[in-house]
């Protein structure tokens, strides 16, 4: 057998990504599903962190794969595709006026009620104690500084990464997300204890 | 606060927690760092701040997850546009080059008739069509003013950094003494909670007016507008909102507090102020949204507490947050007075009541006194006010244009 017909399991997956994206940026709505699916939960844990509201993050989250869909015939694949979502999410986390969907009373027939956690007030708030004094010092930082730490913590991007997707030197991408470690190391500073 | 005086330690904590590629340092900071107390101390810090915001991260499950996409792709219209031709970026840059290189020649020749060089007077403007504008230079004196570097100012020094990090200075012995406990350095929300309780048997002019000068003085501190929200004192609680007004962060911080103290009387003044502002900051805040989030999740302890509020109040704003914090509540107690609301003659409130009544209402009450439509809409159980105005069939006017 001919040795270039041979290809290795990486390849084969290339191969299939790259038809899926034909078939994506030709409109086909499984191919992108099937494409960016992967990438959806870690998105919306960033949208979550970015505007600090379940409800937010969901149009945040929705406005960016909408974004994406239209725009993909126009991505050159000169990043990866889930660098590509990132930096959509996070420009259009800047600019709240182009997705904030939640006003006053139009599309408030979407929201759903939340469902009773817990009866008692009390426990319910002791065990998000910890959650939320981290969700509120990282409200606290910048908001590039929010998403370079986010992605590098929660993510486990590199600084080359992160630089990527806020379109910055991996240089300034390091000296953001050190000085979001030091503020928010000085808030939280009696949870982080050893 | 993690110490930060070697100069070595960003460094150190990008190549061995970021894993920063500094190979040709790598050795030098390796022995740095087996002999750097601070370096390692601030790596052990980093990684405990990645791990705990690691550890709270929220993803969605695969349902949400599919509901997301789903719904972005309702909303994607059936044809792609179309796609527009891919210029190279080097053909850009190359026609901007040529561009700018054109522009360049054909101002060349004007700028050699600029004006002449050490005027002194008023500005200037060279005749011709590329006319240049010098600015004269400044006197001497308005220099120095300019290039003197600014005195940094200090930290304020908080009441709250006294207050709170260091138990020992005169104010938080004297409120201790008062109190009569040993010391005052809350730890956690339920040590708040006790501070609280205990502040609020033996709150006095002396605490209310250190922590209103601390309030005053300490920017920024959450643990301080913690514990002031759950103090019951009138002039206390407007004190803090006052304070925390311009800030959309510590106003979300004061009302989880003062919503977290079921037990206490609920600050129903400082909730309904807070939501005020944060609804004027944030036009996009929805009332019924804040209305959900806030009462949602209480005990039904601070329903008469609403239904009085509601019984005195004649702002409407306020008569509407309530009615809305009570449909929040779902409490079957409200039902008689929001009964009473809806046969009242203001045809807003009347509806706002209705809805209130929609999510309050026990399964089996009786409706025949109220309206068709509106019974068959509160009945329906509409999870949200808009869904309650379309199913009782409210139509909104628009208001009538004149010439």
């Amino acid at each position: 057998m001919d040795q270039d017909l041979v290809s290795t399991p990486e390849d084969a997956e290339r191969a299939r990504t790259a038809a899926r994206l034909r078939t994506a940026r030709a409109g086909d709505r499984d191919a992108f599903s099937v494409l960016v699916g992967p990438e959806v939960p870690a998105l919306h844990a960033l949208a979550r962190r970015l505007t600090g509201d379940p409800h937010w993050a969901d149009d945040l989250t929705q406005e960016a794969l909408l974004r994406a869909f239209l725009a993909l015939p126009k991505f050159r694949a000169e990043c990866s595709l889930s660098t590509w979502l990132f930096r959509i999410l996070v420009r259009l986390a800047s600019e709240p006026r182009r997705w904030k969907k939640t006003e006053r009373a139009s599309s408030l027939a979407d929201l759903e009620v939340p469902a009773r956690l817990d009866t008692d007030a009390i426990v319910h708030a002791e065990g998000r104690e910890l959650e939320d004094r981290v969700a509120e010092a990282m409200e606290r930082l910048p908001l590039r500084q929010r998403a370079a730490l986010h992605l590098r913590a929660a993510e486990g991007f590199d600084y080359p990464a992160i630089a990527g997707v806020l379109l910055c030197s991996p240089g300034a991408a390091r000296m953001l997300v050190l000085e979001a470690r030091k503020k928010l190391g000085a808030r939280l500073r009696r949870h982080l204890e050893p | 606060m993690i110490p930060h005086e070697c100069p070595l330690t960003d460094r150190v904590v990008a190549t061995f927690h970021d894993g920063a590629p500094e190979q040709e340092a790598f050795p030098s900071l390796s022995e740095h760092l087996a002999q750097c107390g601070t370096c390692t101390q601030a790596l052990g810090a980093a990684r405990r701040v990645d791990a705990l915001v690691a550890g709270t991260t929220l993803r969605p499950g695969r349902e949400m997850t599919r509901a997301l996409l789903a719904r972005a792709l309702a909303e994607a219209p059936s044809t792609l546009p179309p796609r527009r031709p891919h210029v190279p970026r080097a053909v850009l840059l190359a026609s901007g080059v040529l561009v700018l290189a054109m522009l360049a020649l054909v101002l060349a020749p004007h700028r050699e008739a600029a004006v002449p060089a050490g005027s002194t007077g008023p500005a200037e403007v060279a005749q011709g069509p590329a006319a240049v504008l010098r600015v004269p230079d400044l006197p001497p004196g308005v220099r120095a003013t300019f290039a003197a570097p600014r005195a940094v100012e200090p930290e304020p020094a908080t009441a709250l950094a006294r207050f709170v990090r260091t138990p020992s200075t005169a104010m938080v012995r004297g409120l201790a003494r008062e109190l009569g406990v040993a010391t005052l350095a809350p730890e956690s929300r339920a040590e708040l909670r006790e501070l609280a309780a205990l502040l609020e048997r033996g709150v006095g002019d002396r605490s209310v007016a250190t922590l209103r000068s601390a309030l005053h003085e300490g920017e920024d501190d959450f643990e301080l507008v913690r514990l002031c929200a759950r103090v019951p004192h009138a002039g206390l609680l407007r004190a803090l909102r006052s304070a925390v007004r311009g800030d959309a962060t510590l106003s979300r911080v004061a009302a989880r507090a003062a919503l977290d103290n079921p037990r206490a009387a609920p600050a129903l003044d400082l909730l309904f102020g807070l939501w005020n502002d944060l609804q004027v900051r944030d036009a996009s805040l929805g009332r019924e949204t804040i209305a959900r989030q806030w009462f949602a999740a209480l005990p039904t302890a601070w329903t008469p507490a609403l239904l009085e509020c509601l019984a005195r109040s004649v702002n409407p704003e306020q008569r509407e947050r309530c009615l809305l914090a009570i449909a929040a509540t779902e409490t079957p107690t409200a039902v008689g007075a929001l009964r009473a609301l809806v046969q009242g003659p203001r045809h807003e409130e009347a509806l706002l009541a209705a809805f209130a009544l929609a999510r309050c209402l026990p399964p089996q009450a009786r409706l025949h006194d109220l309206r068709p439509t509106w019974s068959a809409a509160i009945r329906a159980r509409p999870t949200t006010l808009a869904e309650f105005l379309k199913l009782a069939e409210v139509v909104r006017v628009a208001p009538i244009e004149t010439e």
